[in-house]
């Protein structure tokens, strides 16, 4: 345990290593995050008329982002896959980067939830022992189980592999294994319920559909790989860790699958819902 | 495949990776971790502008409304009314009141006689100490009038800005919506939370000092009944209705979402809601469901209704009918 | 100040009229002695009461005070509701003698105007009117020939004026039958009646009987959604969305 926070700390101070460039981007970094606070003080304090919202959009670009997120962090899952499904050696060593990626969106995520709230202050009646919690009827508290759960998973196998190559020993598979299995799952879940807390509203024909939740994965499955890829070569170019090309051919080839799937589910919905002009896409009309 | 020789690290390039504090690390790190406080400290100012009162620690530490033993209702009520008379200078008639035995409300209203004056949607404003100072700032009333063309009962062609001269207009009827009180009630099914539900009468409540503001119900509602406070709702102290109830008319903090509670204040008090007692056409209709010989289900029984987008399957408690 | 002059119309227009109408018909003769009749009413009446001090500039005595202001309406609702603006579609207009302070009974003209169906020449009360009601030509469709006090039933018999909901349903049977129920017209009040009292208006103070559909009004202002970018406070990152 010790050792643990030993390696904890030791990131913390690695984290303020750097040259004069990391030193400018976690710089830009940091005073986009504090403008942000900024905006949200001034939020918290004149209420949520400072986003221009109104009763008519109730809900707008912080949802948006959360659910964007939320796919990216699903699309984690197809880094691992490949690596522990089929065994791919070559993807064994950016997997690492897929579960930290997903840590961190995952982690925007609940902030965008929590930004959105009304009474931020009142976050505790989400939580079980203080609040009363809507559990199983309201999507948005399975979704609360869900992201936090992803969260739990891939902070545990992250930190685990990485605490196990600070140690420079081998992983025990059984530490880690069984969850990677599980955060498989766990991934298609945590976008599946955040696709049916749209599906669930049959007051929104637009979004009352069941290709939605399918056709949020496919198009996660592309986004998230595609992001990965940028990522990929900004760490090759600005970094000393190598990462070759097997791996971003892995990903280009799932994204061209995914993509073509998403293709095909969008252009179902787009027939569905305008080929007749029914009530059900009149809001997009 | 397997070579990625660049990634083989040995114990020396990791000692060296995870050198000790020097005196250089040190004071680079301290000086930058000083400005990013600084710079969150002042980001964060304005919350030091948060009034006297907004946030206080009974506040956070409240139970749910059903929990809540009657002494310590008691006490909520009285500090709220404390807090009215503090802030807005009006000492309000605050009380809890309970649904009704062998009650269940519904509404009925009659679209040939509507003529679209909008009468309803602005008693609801002042009935409900809804912000109205500004001409521009009326959005909270729970009562929108459409305007709808002859000849079609589809909403999505119609239109709830109409300012004509005079209303109604040859070839338009109205349409009001608000709160349905359905039964089968998305809003209260989706709040993660339970900051809403379903009384014993059918109103649909919300629970103001519980409710999270995350606007899933406003989502879910298929009916635009719900308003949520994007401000702190303002009012003159000579417009506050002083006749309130924990559930309704309350003046509501910001950030929570509100909806027509049928003016449950007066209902359970046996009086006709707000927008009924100000229709200059006498279009609406309001009653006891379980009452054989109420109203209401003089309307059910005589006239043909129909719930406006019933294939939602709510199963609304507010019908629509035609007379002629 | 009125008074003179709405005599002067009364006997101008009555006389003009009659005049040139009598040239035509012999009901102009009728309007002519009815012309001559009110006057004499006036007179008559003035006499009657108690003379006030005549004022500077009006040689004729004050109008009687009756204690009941004129075609007063009972109260809508309740009257804790007064902040609730339950004004009916309607307002009574009154006739002008009446509001002038003369008392509501009819008859005090009409006891010297014989009933005729034909009657459509009203001479200076009753002007006004449109009759608008669909096939309904003729006071007398609704008003009692022998007492202007009183509507007339079916049979000839007199509805009183208060019943007025009667006379309407001899028509009207279905939206008779839905204000019965309460389901047609206003009500007030209570919705309870082991709670309270309800009021229920009658007919005639939302539709006109003259004119039965209901006037076009002003609808009040459309509820806007704020421009809330529009008015911001200066803060800096605000424009997150």
């Amino acid at each position: 345990m010790r050792a643990y926070l030993t390696f904890i700390w030791r990131i913390w101070l690695l984290s303020w290593t750097g040259n004069r460039r990391y030193y400018a981007w976690m710089g830009l970094l940091t005073v986009v995050a504090v403008i942000g606070a900024n905006a949200w003080a001034h939020q918290f304090v004149e209420g949520l008329q400072t986003t221009g919202l109104t009763n008519q959009v109730s809900w707008g670009a912080y949802i948006a982002n959360f659910t964007f997120l939320v796919g990216v962090a699903a699309a984690a899952v197809m880094l691992v896959i490949p690596a522990y499904i089929y065994k791919k050696e070559h993807m064994h060593e950016v997997v690492l980067f897929g579960e930290l990626m997903a840590i961190a969106v995952i982690v925007m995520c609940l902030l965008f939830v929590t930004v959105d709230l009304g009474r931020p202050d009142r976050f505790l009646h989400m939580i079980p022992p203080f609040g009363v919690f809507n559990f199983p009827g309201s999507i948005l508290s399975w979704d609360v189980i869900v992201l936090n759960g992803y969260l739990l998973l891939n902070l545990h196998i992250a930190g685990y592999l990485l605490y196990c190559r600070y140690h420079q020993r081998k992983p025990t598979k059984r530490f880690y294994i069984p969850f990677v299995f599980l955060s498989i799952f766990w991934a298609v879940s945590i976008h599946t319920v955040t696709a049916f807390l749209y599906v669930g509203l049959a007051g929104r024909p637009f979004w009352h559909h069941p290709l939605v939740p399918a056709r949020f994965l496919a198009s996660a499955f592309v986004a998230g790989p595609g992001l990965m890829i940028l990522a990929f070569q900004i760490i090759r170019k600005a970094m000393r860790f190598h990462i070759g090309d097997a791996p971003i051919v892995t990903l280009r080839m799932i994204m061209t699958v995914a993509m073509l799937i998403n293709m095909f589910l969008l252009g179902s919905e787009l027939f569905t819902e305008f080929y007749y002009p029914t009530q059900h896409a009149a809001s997009a009309h | 495949m397997n070579e990625i020789p660049a990634n083989q690290q040995s114990p020396r390039t990791l000692e060296q990776v995870y050198r000790p504090l020097n005196r250089r690390t040190f004071l680079k790190g301290g000086a930058a971790t000083v400005a990013g406080m600084a710079g969150l400290v002042a980001a964060l100012k304005p919350l030091l502008a948060l009034e006297k009162g907004d946030l206080t620690l009974d506040d956070l530490l409240q139970k749910h409304y059903r929990e809540l033993k009657p002494d310590e209702l008691q006490r909520i009520l009285k500090s709220l009314a404390d807090k009215c008379e503090q802030e807005r200078g009006v000492r309000p008639n605050l009380r809890d009141l309970k649904p009704l035995d062998g009650v269940e409300f519904g509404y009925a209203l009659n679209l040939t006689r509507c003529v679209g004056c909008r009468r309803c949607a602005h008693a609801c404003l002042k009935e409900n100490n809804q912000s109205r100072d500004r001409w521009d700032d009326i959005e909270m009333s729970y009562i929108r009038v459409l305007e709808m063309n002859k000849g079609a009962i589809n909403v999505e062609t119609s239109n709830h800005y109409y300012a004509p001269e005079t209303v109604p207009q040859k070839d338009k009827y109205y349409l009001p919506v608000q709160c349905h009180q359905c039964r089968q009630s998305p809003c209260t099914k989706v709040c993660p939370v339970q900051a809403t539900w379903q009384e014993k009468d059918g109103v649909v409540v919300v629970d103001y000092n519980w409710c999270i503001g995350c606007r899933y119900c406003m989502a879910a509602c298929p009916y635009d009944a719900r308003r949520f406070n994007y401000k702190k709702p303002t009012i003159e102290k000579a417009a506050i209705n002083p006749n309130q109830g924990y559930l309704s008319n309350r003046l509501r903090p910001k950030g929570v979402v509100e909806k027509c509670t049928f003016c449950l204040h007066r209902t359970r008090e046996g009086k006709y809601p707000a927008c009924l007692e100000v229709c200059p056409t006498g279009a609406r209709v309001f009653g006891n469901l379980l009452d054989p010989d109420s109203e209401i289900n003089y309307i059910l029984n005589n006239k043909r209704v129909y719930v406006l987008k019933e294939e939602v399957g709510t199963l609304p408690r507010f019908y629509y009918f035609f007379d002629k | 100040m009125k008074l003179p002059a709405l005599i002067r119309t009364a006997l101008g227009g009555g006389l003009a009229r009659g005049w040139r109408l009598g040239s035509r018909s012999p009901a102009g003769a009728v309007a002519l002695a009815g012309g001559i009749g009110l006057i004499a009413l006036l007179l008559v009446h003035a006499q009657g009461v108690p003379i006030a001090p005549p004022a500077a500039t009006n040689a004729l005595p004050r109008m009687p005070v009756v204690p009941r202001p004129p075609a007063q309406q009972p109260p809508v609702g309740l009257a804790a509701d007064a902040y609730l603006d339950k004004t009916p579609p309607r307002e009574t207009k009154g006739l002008d003698l009446v509001k002038l302070g003369w008392t509501y009974n009819c008859m005090e003209c009409h006891k010297l105007f014989p009933a005729k169906w034909h009657y459509d020449r009203p001479m200076n009360e009753h002007k006004d009117l449109k009759l608008d009601h669909g096939n309904n030509r003729f006071c007398l469709n609704c008003h009692h020939p022998k007492n202007r006090n009183a509507f007339v039933d079916y049979d000839g018999a007199e509805i009183a004026q208060a019943d007025v909901v009667q006379l309407c349903a001899k028509c009207h049977g279905p939206t008779y039958r839905d204000w019965q129920a309460g389901v047609h017209g206003r009500q007030n009040g209570h919705w309870d009646a082991k709670k309270g009292d309800k009021t229920k208006l009658r007919c005639i103070q939302c539709h006109d009987p003259h004119a039965p559909n209901f006037q076009a009004m002003k609808p009040q202002p459309a509820l806007v959604y704020p421009p809330r970018a529009a008015h911001q406070p200066k803060a800096a990152g605000a424009a997150q969305h």
